[in-house]
C-alpha cells in the first residue's frame, strides 16, 4: 500500500470500520477504509447512494446518529487519534480544525436563526472573540466567499436567500476558524449546474489561498474529475480503487469504476440513445463478510476467480490500488 | 330559521371574508378606527365616556402610526367577528326551548308583554338583536339580567372576570412551564426512562377528568396533609389546587406536543450543523432547537387558553369559585339571554386578544410566517 510520509499526511484513516444496529441485523457500512489526507490536498470519495461515503464522513467527524458506530480502525488527525478522544476534546476540535459542509444547504442552516448569529457561533465559541469582532471576520468572510453586502446579509434569515447563498454562507461558516481540514459531503448536489460550478471554483481557490486539505464526498464523477488531486471511488462499503484523478479517469483499474464512467451521459451520444446505467442493485450489507467480489454479480467482467474468494485491495502502479483480480490487460 | 335571519347570518360571514381581501391601506384606517371603538368600549365602563373617548383615539393613532400590518387585519376582523358572534348567539338562544319568561308561573299575557318591553326582550330574535347591539353601543351597557332582578349583566361579572382571569393565566402558565419541561426532556431522549416516564403522567393527564383530579387533590392536599384550603376564594393559597386541577389536562398535552416537536427539531440537518460546529449540546438544545421544538405548542396556546377559560366552569363550582363559569353556565339554564350574550362576548374577547398574542410570538419565534408583511 502507498502511504505518504507521516509529515505530509493530515488525516489517515486506517481500517476505519463503521456498523450501524438495525432492529434484527447490523449494517457494516464503512468496512475497513483506509486513506490519507495529504496537506493542501483535495481528496475525492465517490460512490452511489449507500457505498459509505457519509458514513465515513460522519465517523470521522464522530457525529455519527445514535445507531451507528465505529467498531475498527482509527482516524488520525495531524498524528492524534481522533477515535479515543473525550467527547469535550473532540468538540473543541470540531469546527476548529475539521469543519464541515452538507449536501443540503436549505436544511442544514437553522431557519430561526439570522445568518450572522449562526456564522459567528464558531468564532465566539472556538477562538474567544467578542461578537462584534465575530461579526466583523464573518462579514470579511461572506466577503470573500462573494456575498454581496456582506455586512447587510448577517441581518437576513436562510429563507431570504438563494441555494447557492446558503451553500456560500455554510462555507464561511465551515472556514471561520480557519480549519486545517473541510470535509464538504455532497456539497454541490442540491444546487444547479451553473452554481455547482461556481462552489466549486470558489473551494478550489479557498484552498489553494489557504492551504486548506478537502475530502469531497461526492456521486457525482464530473465534480471529482475537475477538482480533485486523488479520487477514491467506494463500492458497498470499501475502497475498490484510489488513484490520482488525472489517471483515474485516463485508465480506470477497477470494472465498476469503468462502469461508472460509461453511465455518464455524453454530448457526442447519438440522440435518442438509451442512457448507460450498471445492471442490478448493490449487494445488502447485512449478510456479513463477503464470500466472492462484492461486485461480481453486477461486473460484466466476471470470471470463476472473481467467485472464489473477496478480492484484496492491492497495488496496481505507482500511487494506484483497487480491489479486483482481473488481469489489467483484460479491463477495456 | 327565517330568509331574514339566513340573510343576516350571509352578509355576515360575507362582510368577513370581504375584509381578508381590502387592501393595506383600507385595512390600516378601517383597523384603526374599529381598535379605537373596541377600547373606547372597554374603557368607557372605567373612565366614564370622555375616558373612553380618549383611550380610543389615542390607541386608534397608534394603531394608524405604528400598528403592524398583521395586528390591524386581525382588529378588522374582530369588530365584525363579534356582531357576528352576538347575532348567531342570539339566534341560538331563541331557537332554543324555552324563554327566560317561561317560568312555571304562568304569567297572562298582558304581564308577559311587560315584561319583555322592560328588559328588552321581545319576541323576534331580529329585533332583539337590534336592542341589544344598540344599547351596547349606545349605553355601553350588557343589559339587565333577567334571573338576578335589578342587576345590569356588567355589575355581576365585573368582580367574577379578574378571578376567571386570574384562575385561568395561572393555569395556563402552570400547564405550559410542566408541559414543555416534560415534553422537551422526553423528546430529547426518546424511549428512555425519562420519556416513558412523561409519556405515562401525560396518558393520564389527559384521561382523567377534572372532577376526578380535583376530588383526589383536595383529598392529598386539603384532608391528608393540611396544607391547602379545601375550596374557597381569598388569597394565592386557595388558587393553588384548582389551578394544578385545570392545567393537568392542558399540561399533559402540551408534553405530548412538546415531545414530538423535540424529537422533529432534533433530527433536522441543522441540529448537525451545529454540532459540526463544536457547539456544547446544552447550546444545541437551547439556541438551535428550542425555538422550533415550542412552535406545536404555541399554535395550540390559542384553543388551550379558550378551553381553560370556558372549561373552568366544573372547576370553578368544585372549589366554590366565584368565577365567570357560574354565571355561563346559570345564563344558559335560566335563558337569561342578556346573560348569555354577555359570558359569550366577554369570552369571545378574551380568545380572540389571546390568539393574537399566540400569532404575534409565533411570528417571533418563526422568522418564515413574517413574511406578510
Amino acid at each position: 500500500m502507498t502511504r505518504a510520509p507521516e509529515s505530509e499526511a493530515l488525516l489517515r484513516v486506517v481500517e476505519l470500520t463503521t456498523e450501524f444496529l438495525g432492529d434484527d441485523a447490523t449494517v457494516r457500512a464503512v468496512d475497513h477504509v483506509s486513506f490519507d489526507v495529504k496537506k493542501g490536498e483535495m481528496l475525492g470519495i465517490v460512490g452511489e447512494s449507500g457505498s459509505g461515503k457519509s458514513a465515513t464522513s460522519l465517523s470521522i467527524m464522530r457525529l455519527l446518529p445514535p445507531q451507528g458506530r465505529v467498531t475498527h480502525g482509527s482516524v488520525e488527525l495531524a498524528g492524534a487519534n481522533l477515535l479515543a478522544l473525550p467527547e469535550a476534546r473532540m468538540r473543541e476540535l470540531r469546527g476548529r480544525r475539521v469543519a464541515m459542509i452538507f449536501q443540503d444547504p436549505m436544511t442544514a442552516l437553522n431557519p430561526y436563526l439570522r445568518v450572522g448569529e449562526q456564522l459567528i457561533e464558531g468564532a465566539v465559541l472556538h477562538l474567544g472573540m467578542s461578537r462584534a469582532d465575530a461579526q466583523t471576520r464573518a462579514a470579511a468572510l461572506l466577503d470573500r466567499v462573494r456575498i454581496p453586502d456582506a455586512r447587510a446579509r448577517l441581518r437576513s434569515y436562510p429563507h431570504e436567500l438563494s441555494g447557492g447563498m446558503r451553500q456560500r454562507v455554510m462555507i464561511a461558516m465551515a472556514l471561520l476558524c480557519d480549519p486545517e481540514l473541510l470535509i464538504a459531503d455532497e456539497p454541490t448536489t442540491a444546487l444547479d449546474v451553473t452554481v455547482q460550478a461556481q462552489i466549486l471554483e470558489l473551494l478550489s481557490e479557498l484552498r489553494r489561498e489557504r492551504g486548506l486539505s478537502i475530502l469531497l464526498i461526492t456521486h457525482d464523477l464530473g465534480v471529482v474529475a475537475t477538482t480533485c488531486d486523488r479520487v477514491l471511488v467506494m463500492y458497498a462499503g470499501r475502497v475498490v480503487e484510489l488513484a490520482p484523478a488525472a489517471e483515474l479517469f485516463a485508465r480506470p483499474l477497477h470494472p465498476y469504476t469503468a462502469a461508472l464512467m460509461q453511465s455518464l451521459p455524453r454530448l457526442d451520444a447519438k440522440p435518442g440513445a438509451p442512457l448507460e446505467s450498471i445492471a442490478g442493485m448493490p449487494p445488502r450489507l447485512d449478510q456479513g463478510p463477503f464470500r466472492e467480489c462484492s461486485f461480481a454479480p453486477r461486473c460484466r467482467f466476471v470470471h470463476d476467480a472473481c467467485r472464489v474468494a473477496d478480492p484484496p485491495l492491492t497495488e496496481a502502479g505507482p500511487e494506484r490500488l483497487r480491489r479486483c483480480v482481473l488481469p489489467l490487460e483484460k479491463l477495456s | 330559521m327565517s330568509a331574514v335571519e339566513v340573510g343576516a347570518i350571509a352578509a355576515g360571514v360575507g362582510m368577513l371574508a370581504g375584509v381578508a381581501w381590502l387592501p393595506p391601506k383600507a385595512t390600516r384606517v378601517i383597523g384603526s378606527i374599529f381598535g379605537g371603538a373596541l377600547v373606547f368600549g372597554v374603557a368607557r365602563g372605567g373612565l366614564g365616556v370622555t375616558g373612553g373617548v380618549v383611550a380610543g383615539a389615542l390607541l386608534a393613532v397608534l394603531l394608524a402610526r405604528f400598528g403592524p400590518n398583521t395586528v390591524l387585519r386581525r382588529v378588522t376582523f374582530l369588530l365584525p367577528s363579534l356582531l357576528l358572534l352576538v347575532f348567531v348567539t342570539t339566534l341560538l338562544m331563541y331557537h332554543a326551548p324555552g324563554s327566560p319568561f317561561a317560568g312555571e308561573k304562568v304569567a297572562t299575557p298582558q304581564v308577559e308583554a311587560a315584561l319583555r318591553a322592560h328588559f328588552g326582550i321581545p319576541k323576534s330574535a331580529v329585533e332583539f338583536f337590534w336592542i341589544y347591539v344598540r344599547r351596547l353601543v349606545v349605553d355601553g351597557s350588557l343589559g339587565p339580567s333577567v334571573k338576578v332582578q335589578g342587576r345590569m349583566v356588567e355589575t355581576l361579572l365585573r368582580p367574577a372576570l379578574p378571578v376567571s382571569i386570574a384562575l385561568g393565566l395561572l393555569s395556563l402558565v402552570l400547564a405550559a412551564a410542566f408541559g414543555l419541561a416534560l415534553g422537551i426532556r422526553a423528546g430529547l431522549k426518546p424511549n428512555s426512562a425519562a420519556d416513558y416516564v412523561a409519556t405515562g403522567l401525560s396518558a393520564i393527564g389527559l384521561s382523567l377528568p377534572s372532577f376526578v383530579i380535583g376530588a383526589i387533590l383536595i383529598v392529598i392536599f386539603s384532608l391528608k396533609l393540611g396544607w391547602l384550603p379545601v375550596a374557597g376564594w381569598g388569597d394565592l393559597r386557595h388558587l393553588v389546587l384548582p389551578a394544578v386541577t385545570l392545567a393537568l389536562p392542558y399540561a399533559a398535552y402540551i408534553a405530548r406536543l412538546a415531545r414530538g416537536g423535540t424529537i422533529e427539531v432534533m433530527s433536522q440537518d441543522f441540529i448537525r450543523t451545529a454540532r459540526a460546529k463544536g457547539v456544547p449540546e446544552a447550546a444545541v438544545v437551547l439556541r438551535h432547537a428550542l425555538k422550533g421544538a415550542i412552535l406545536p405548542v404555541v399554535s395550540y396556546l390559542g384553543p388551550a387558553a379558550a378551553g381553560i377559560m370556558t372549561g373552568s366552569f366544573v372547576v370553578e363550582t368544585l372549589f366554590g369559585i366565584p368565577g365567570m363559569g357560574q354565571w355561563f353556565v346559570r345564563g344558559a339554564i335560566n335563558r337569561d339571554y342578556s346573560m348569555v350574550l354577555g359570558t359569550a362576548l366577554v369570552y369571545a374577547s378574551l380568545v380572540t386578544a389571546f390568539n393574537l398574542v399566540v400569532d404575534l410570538a409565533y411570528a417571533w419565534l418563526d422568522p418564515r410566517v413574517r413574511s406578510d408583511a
